[in-house]
């Protein structure tokens, strides 16, 4: 559901006159963000997120924790018990090691799909933008029919015949997820490319690529920032989806979107296993969203300041 | 005023508990219902999970959902006494009288009450088993039956012993076995007596066209249900027959019995928690939720099925039938890894066993060592083989699979292992590796093959561990194209320790008999002979021959035999008349009164 | 407006090669072999398997065999003297598998005249068990739309409208909730708080369409309670997306140019937000209709799981996981039809409301 969105004023140094005491608008939207408490809350949750991701080996050889090690003696381990902070899980595996593995692969997949479909739609979307004429004509047959057929089908049907592992699986939901972004930026460049400063670039001799990369890229990268924010929060609702319906990251390699679904039935026996994985998803898809938000007030050149 | 309105406030208080009081009055404590109960006794709503019966012609029918339809509805010839799990006489649900051996003790004759009828008025006669067991012998069905006839109509060898089925008269059943059969009870229950004189109507001899539609609805019945409705992925009703004539109370006392389709084990569990459902069989990972919860009534018995680890023991590229046309062996090749025996005796140290039962299972569960289980009548002494991963990893050692590289999380390499020494000496310097695979959506299974992966891969054996569909599974085993999976038989009554049926050899037809792992041993075949034709079926004499077979399963160790599970049968508080017997739960659900409050 | 109609149809019939096209092309890339999932009989032996599959043509080049899937190969192989024998054929070979023997006549008639074979599971006609199922998803989506609907435009308003204020933050926050909560995690909690959550919360079934009374499903109002925790569930998602949309909507229609002119010129706020800001915002919904109905198939497929809703998402998941091609491919060819359909209405709802728009 995306809202339309006009082209932001932009002020490009190269070809503006220097306006005396006016920022640009990458100046304004930092500053607004900075007037904006939730949108900064929900950022470094972000960031603390990624972090406690990327450095999953290293807090669990500090706490001397496994994911994948397990104690069938020891099942369902409450939070606080020796040598397990968080408890254990069905088959006696620690229950922090393997959120925090299991970050890794949920929000691998949410930055790497959503980061990869940003890459692919930017590109496709400037050089159609910019061509147009046949490039243009099969590029939307292409995204059309794609549009067409509902998502998940596509998803299952993918997931059935490929059986993905976490990087597959990135690869898949980035052929999946493109067409959004490149629907946005081709639209953008659409307009851009009529604009003075891209004549004048041609007038000039400038060569193609060096209008797309100079002039049209940054002013959709605004536009880009937002999407991909929501679509890495969609992304890990995605993955999650995928594991309950059985086509997900297969155990025992641990992923918030399987552990939630495993822990279904130990919602009355071990409750601490069903809640965690729920609320890290949550969170971390609630902040994304609010930065998404966030970022779409912050750059719009229309709200006063 | 302030008194009139003191006056009406009491006046409503009262009224209002009144009514309160009404619904507690109303509820009938008193159980047997009269005859006036009849159909009046409330819903029974029960569930099925996963797939929709596939039919509900009892001649197709193989998986439980389907046989949980078929078996509402046509009675067995020879009824099992669900206390003591023994053929017995005048038994609801079965249509035999009595039955007698000749001298020979290969031709068993059954006689047949004359008193049942079909709900239209038919009389249910020797005619609608034959009709029956003709239909599966003819072969041209999708019927998995085959195997209790010697020959199927083509003359093709089917494995079992029955050699024709006749009826003498209208109430007379005559089998002829190929020789006197201890075990005969198992393969005539196996099929379901249907109304000959509708699905000739229907089919004629031409029983093809019953895979044409195998979910036409039953119309002519005989049992305490009728008039099956179905609503495809939701849910499937029956009501009342008040004309079946073996009821406990004299009438059916609950109006309907419907059975919903939930997604999975766990949403069921939690509808039974709430209410929702009225009866239900309880899952192991769940049964802790409900002993000892004071809204349900709880039943608990030993299984008669056990879960165990299957291995392809013959080549996975090249499947063959045990037996050609002839009874002649084929040669089954030999699996790389699982062709030797000295392996599987390895890879048992090397799971822990007790481990699962006590924590995958919670304890709802035995360890099993052999083709057994709890409730078998015969029980060989067998030392089980421990977990003990360094007495695993030395076996594989001397079996010659060297860890060469000391590092265990590589897999290890065959260095003069069977498989190289007697079929291809280019195999030498494979790494161990396979796929393991079991049914998606069955939790204790796929929590059993996360174990199997971690520890094998302990002690240097890589495992592909893959939960998928259950109709996949089938296939990859009924092909014999699989390596290993986790699976589970559920066995028949009365209690056959001889497993025929599933290790011996001419039940290994590719993509129809259970023989999926190509067994075959000389000795184990005389021995299933020898058991069931032992004079005058003496039980001390047949238990040493069954003892004898299950030490066979333990020193070959075929499979990984786990654990013979716990089930748990719970109903709410407010069913009434439950009286649950170990091997049949639910026998006597014509007899409930089912008042949710 | 008739000549926008049939030529966006035009428009669309490329569109719909491409869809059937990327569909047969991942059918065919499948690891597993679905003429041996077509030939469950366990009486067939190998070579009359293969027999089988090159009478289905699996030997054929895949452009072949695509073309044969869209158009049936009822014409391609025929018998035209009536002796039970085909002895004429098209592009196809008469004899497929080299037997000697004519194969009998083609008896497809493709899916452009809807035939999509046989669903392997369920044994009968694809086609007619979507259009059994397909009525459930629709009841329960249309519910869900019009509440989402309901609830989510005045939350969205309200929230432009007061900007800044608490309302404004509180249901930014609460509705984006909505959103990031996995789907079945809710509808697990849900059938646990109102089935296990004490007395007063045990008045909802949980799961089911029809209830449990035989005979045909009673009408909706009747079966209300059927649909409460479906569609709480799947309106969560709705309200949150749809608020948020009119908040911003509305925030950006009543910063533009002609309002603000309106408003110079002494129009009250009144006005200015209903008559202007809200008539403007709504235009654009419009153009949801398409990716609604898109989602429409796929997105309640986990809800309708959760809550044995028995519709067509739930079907297609099942179809996906057992391998059963015909049903899966029968469903992927509706949705994007239907797809199609829906993008082809939202465009002339737009072209309808926005009085900018002509032909």
């Amino acid at each position: 559901m995306a809202t339309t969105q006009t082209a932001p004023i932009v002020n490009l140094n190269m070809l503006e006159q220097k306006q005396p005491r006016s920022k640009s608008l990458f100046q304004k939207a930092v500053y607004r963000l900075t007037r904006d408490p939730l949108t900064l809350v929900a950022l470094t949750v972000i960031v603390l997120m990624t972090l406690m991701s990327v450095f999953a080996p290293v807090i669990c050889d500090l706490l001397n924790i496994d994911p994948f090690h397990q104690t069938l003696s020891n099942i369902y381990a409450d939070m606080g018990a020796e040598g397990h902070p968080f408890g254990t899980d069905d088959l006696g595996r620690d229950h922090l090691a393997r959120l925090l593995y299991g970050a890794q692969v949920s929000l691998g997949i949410g930055f790497g799909a959503a980061g990869l479909s940003v890459v692919i739609g930017i590109s496709l979307g400037v050089i159609t933008g910019y061509y147009g004429g046949i490039v243009d004509d099969i590029v939307i047959w292409f995204i059309t029919t794609l549009n067409s057929i509902p998502s998940l089908f596509l998803l299952l049907i993918i997931s059935a015949v490929l059986s993905p592992s976490p990087s597959t699986l990135v690869l898949v939901l980035a052929f999946l997820g493109w067409t959004g972004t490149t629907r946005l930026v081709r639209g953008e460049t659409f307009s851009l490319r009529e604009r003075e400063f891209t004549v004048a670039a041609r007038a000039i001799g400038a060569s193609d690529f060096r209008i797309m990369y100079l002039h049209i890229l940054p002013n959709v990268i605004s536009l880009i920032v937002i999407t991909l924010a929501q679509a890495i929060g969609g992304l890990i609702l995605i993955e999650s989806g995928l594991s309950y319906l059985g086509f997900g990251i297969k155990p025992p390699t641990p992923s918030w979107g399987n552990m939630l679904t495993s822990s279904q039935e130990l919602i009355r026996q071990a409750p601490h296993l069903a809640i965690a994985p729920g609320l890290l998803i949550a969170i971390t898809v609630l902040c994304l969203y609010i930065v998404g938000d966030g970022l779409r007030d912050a750059f719009d050149p229309k709200l006063a300041d | 005023m302030k008194r009139i309105f003191a006056f009406l406030v009491m006046l409503m208080t009262v009224i209002l508990l009144g009514t309160l009081m009404i619904p507690a009055l109303a509820q009938d404590g008193d159980y047997p219902p009269g005859p006036e109960g009849a159909g009046e006794g409330g819903t029974i709503i029960d569930y099925y999970f996963g797939d929709d019966p596939s039919t509900f012609n009892p001649i197709l029918a193989s998986d439980s959902a389907s046989l949980a339809v078929t078996g509402l509805f046509y009675p067995a010839i020879v009824g099992i006494d669900p206390v003591t799990g023994e053929p017995a006489p005048n038994l609801p649900g079965s249509v035999a009288e009595s039955w007698e051996y000749d001298e020979t003790s290969t031709i068993l004759t059954v006689n047949l009450r004359q008193d049942l009828f079909w709900n239209d008025g038919t009389p249910i006669t020797a005619a609608d088993y034959v009709y029956a067991t003709s239909a599966v012998r003819s072969g041209v069905t999708s019927s998995p039956r085959t195997s209790m006839f010697e020959t199927l109509d083509d003359g093709t060898p089917a494995g079992g012993k029955i050699v024709s089925i006749e009826a003498a008269d209208d109430y007379t059943v005559v089998i002829t076995f190929t020789e006197a059969d201890c075990t005969a009870f198992n393969d005539i229950n196996d099929v379901s007596l249907v109304p000959a004189h509708i699905f000739s109507e229907l089919y004629g001899t031409d029983y093809a066209l019953m895979d044409e539609d195998p979910r036409a609805l039953p119309t002519v019945t005989f049992g305490q249900w009728k008039d099956l409705e179905f609503a495809p992925a939701e849910r499937y009703s029956v009501i009342a027959d008040q004309s079946y004539p073996d009821t406990l109370l004299g009438f059916v006392s609950p109006g309907e019995y419907v059975a919903q389709n939930v997604p999975d084990t766990n949403v069921a569990v939690e509808r039974l928690l709430a209410g929702d459902l009225t009866y239900g069989v309880v899952p192991a990972n769940r049964q802790a939720e409900f002993r000892g919860n004071s809204d349900f009534q709880v039943f608990e018995a030993d299984a008669n099925s056990y879960v165990y680890i299957g291995f392809n023991l013959a080549d996975p590229t090249n499947p063959q039938n045990g037996v050609d046309e002839n009874g002649e062996l084929i040669d089954q090749g030999l699996h790389p890894i699982f062709g030797d025996p000295a392996v599987r005796i390895a890879l048992t140290h090397g799971i822990d066993i007790d481990g699962i039962v006590a924590g995958v299972l919670q304890g709802n569960g035995t360890r099993i060592n052999t083709h057994t289980y709890p409730l078998n009548w015969v029980q060989a002494e067998l030392e089980p083989r421990l977990f003990d991963p360094a007495l695993a990893s030395q076996l594989l050692e001397e079996a010659g699979w060297v860890d060469d590289d000391d590092d265990t999380a590589t897999p290890r390499v065959c260095q003069g292992c069977l498989y190289a020494t007697e079929v291809d000496a280019a195999f030498e310097g494979s790494p161990m590796s396979f796929t393991l695979i079991t049914n998606a959506g069955n939790t204790i299974r796929e929590q059993i093959g996360e174990v199997a992966d971690q520890q094998w891969a302990d002690i240097g054996v890589e495992v592909d561990f893959q939960a998928i569909d259950f109709g996949v599974v089938l296939e990859q085993t009924g092909a014999q194209t699989f390596d290993s999976y986790i699976l589970g038989w559920g066995l028949g009554l009365p209690v056959n320790p001889s497993a025929d049926g599933i290790f011996n050899v001419e039940s290994d037809i590719v993509n129809d008999g259970f023989n999926s792992y190509s067994y075959y041993n000389e000795e184990y075949e005389e021995l299933i002979d020898a058991g069931s034709t032992v004079a005058g079926c003496d039980v001390e004499e047949r238990r040493a021959i069954y003892e004898r077979i299950q030490t066979i399963f333990y020193e070959q160790q075929p499979v990984i035999f786990l654990y013979s599970g716990k089930t748990m049968a719970v109903a709410q508080n407010w069913v009434q008349g439950w009286n649950p017997v170990q091997w049949a739960a639910a026998h006597d659900n014509d007899a409930w009164v089912i008042t949710p409050d | 407006m008739t000549k926008f109609i049939i030529r966006r149809l035009v428009q669309a019939i490329p569109t719909f090669f491409g869809i059937t096209l990327l569909s047969y092309m991942i059918m065919l890339a499948s690891p597993s072999d679905p003429v041996a999932l077509m030939t469950n009989d366990p009486s067939f032996s190998q070579q009359e398997k293969a027999a089988m599959a090159a009478r289905m043509g699996i030997n054929d080049p895949w452009p072949l065999q695509y073309f044969r899937w869209l158009v049936g190969d009822d014409w391609l192989r025929w018998d035209s003297d009536g002796d039970g024998i085909s002895d004429r054929s098209f592009l196809i070979a008469l004899d497929a598998n080299g037997d000697g023997v004519a194969e009998p006549p083609g008896d497809r008639r493709g899916i452009l005249r809807g035939d999509f074979g046989k669903s392997f599971s369920f044994r009968e006609d694809s086609l007619k068990l979507i259009g059994q199922f397909l009525p459930a998803t629709l009841e329960l989506n249309v519910i869900v739309l019009i509440v989402s609907l309901a609830l989510g435009i005045p939350i969205g308003i309200l929230a432009a409208v007061w900007r800044g204020g608490a309302f404004d933050n509180g249901s930014r926050i609460i509705a984006v909730i909505g959103d990031a909560i996995p789907v079945f995690w809710l509808g697990i909690i849900l059938i646990i708080v109102f089935g296990s959550g004490g007395q007063w919360l045990d008045i909802l079934p949980m799961g089911g369409r029809c209830g449990v009374t035989r005979g045909d499903c009673p009408p909706v109002y009747l079966r209300l309670e059927y649909l409460v925790l479906p569609t709480l569930v799947l309106a969560l998602g709705g309200v949150a997306g749809y608020s948020r949309y009119m908040r911003a909507a509305m925030l950006e229609t009543i910063s533009s140019d002609y309002v603000r002119t309106a408003r110079a010129k002494g129009l009250t706020t009144q006005a200015v937000w209903f008559k202007h800001g809200f008539r403007n915002a709504m235009i654009p919904l419009a153009t949801f209709l398409g990716p609604t109905i898109t989602g429409l198939l796929g997105g309640s497929a986990i809800t309708e799981t959760i809550f044995s809703w028995p519709g067509v998402g739930r079907l297609l998941v099942r179809a996906t996981t057992s391998l059963d091609y015909p049903l899966v491919m029968a469903g992927v060819v509706v949705g994007a039809v239907l797809t199609i359909i829906g993008y082809l209405l939202s465009d002339i709802l737009y072209a309808v409301f926005d009085p900018r728009i002509r032909f």
